[in-house]
């Protein structure tokens, strides 16, 4: 995992604010983490949809979709009761995200690289 | 939640960046559970370690003063703090008079654009708009 992963994932347990044991529990699943079926399988629709937002949020960190973070959001996305043609909207949802953040650095003027490829 | 360049300062300047938002939360002696959210959210993106967060939220109780917040920030802290900074503000759907004139002395100290508050007030209700349509795409999606 790169920082930039772990900064995201932390951000995202704090946004949810978790109990900091649930979040160290969390951590640890980090190197061994279960077999996604078992976790969907204990989720409701509602929270199966927020998830797919983040984790779709979070596999685009490192700049792009892998094969494997695919399937992933693809087997969320089914769990979600989803087509897929609104997880490609959610998709798109994410990639504004991006423009937004991009538009942000933009006012303070700290560009990173890479910034003006997105907008 | 998506990462910038927050994790990448130095750790003092990231505890520095983090107690200034602390300040900002606790502004209007009111802290919502968006606000929390919100701060929390940030706190993470910084990878500060426990025990700086721990001190953070005593912060939390009682904010240091905003001239103790700005005297161990950088330029880039500093910017990125006053970007959060502002986010924080507007949590709560306003930003109240006093906010308003913390984040204008902020700026001043960083001697960045006379216009800079407004453009980041601006970027900020966009921001919150697109949060909203992400709630909204996920409620209407059915099969």
């Amino acid at each position: 995992m790169v920082r930039e992963e772990i900064s995201a994932i932390e951000s995202a347990m704090g946004a949810m604010m978790l109990h900091p044991e649930s979040r160290e529990e969390v951590r640890q699943l980090l190197t061994q983490p279960p077999e996604l079926d078992l976790i969907l399988e204990g989720m409701e629709i509602s929270a199966i949809r927020i998830a797919l937002r983040d984790a779709a949020l979070l596999a685009s960190v490192d700049g792009d979709y892998d094969e494997a973070e695919l399937w992933a959001l693809r087997r969320i996305s089914d769990a979600g009761e989803l087509s897929e043609n609104e997880l490609s909207l959610v998709l798109d949802w994410v990639s504004d995200c991006w423009k937004q953040s991009v538009a942000g650095r933009s006012i303070i003027a700290l560009p990173m690289p890479g910034d003006e490829d997105i907008l | 939640m998506l990462p910038d360049t927050v994790h990448k300062l130095p750790q003092a300047e990231r505890f520095a960046y983090a107690k200034l938002l602390a300040y900002i939360t606790r502004i209007d002696n009111e802290l919502t559970v968006e606000e929390m959210s919100m701060f929390e959210q940030r706190l993470g993106t910084a990878l500060l370690s426990p025990k700086q967060r721990d001190l953070i939220r005593t912060a939390l109780k009682n904010p240091p003063p905003l001239e103790e917040c700005l005297k161990d920030l950088g330029q880039e802290s500093g910017r990125l703090a006053l970007r959060d900074a502002v986010l924080m503000a507007a949590a709560d759907g306003t930003v109240d008079e006093d906010e308003r004139e913390a984040l204008d002395t902020i700026a001043k100290h960083l001697e960045l654009h006379p216009d800079a508050i407004n453009r980041l007030l601006a970027w900020t209700i966009e921001g919150y708009a697109w949060m909203q349509s992400g709630y909204d795409l996920l409620n209407d999606l059915s099969r």
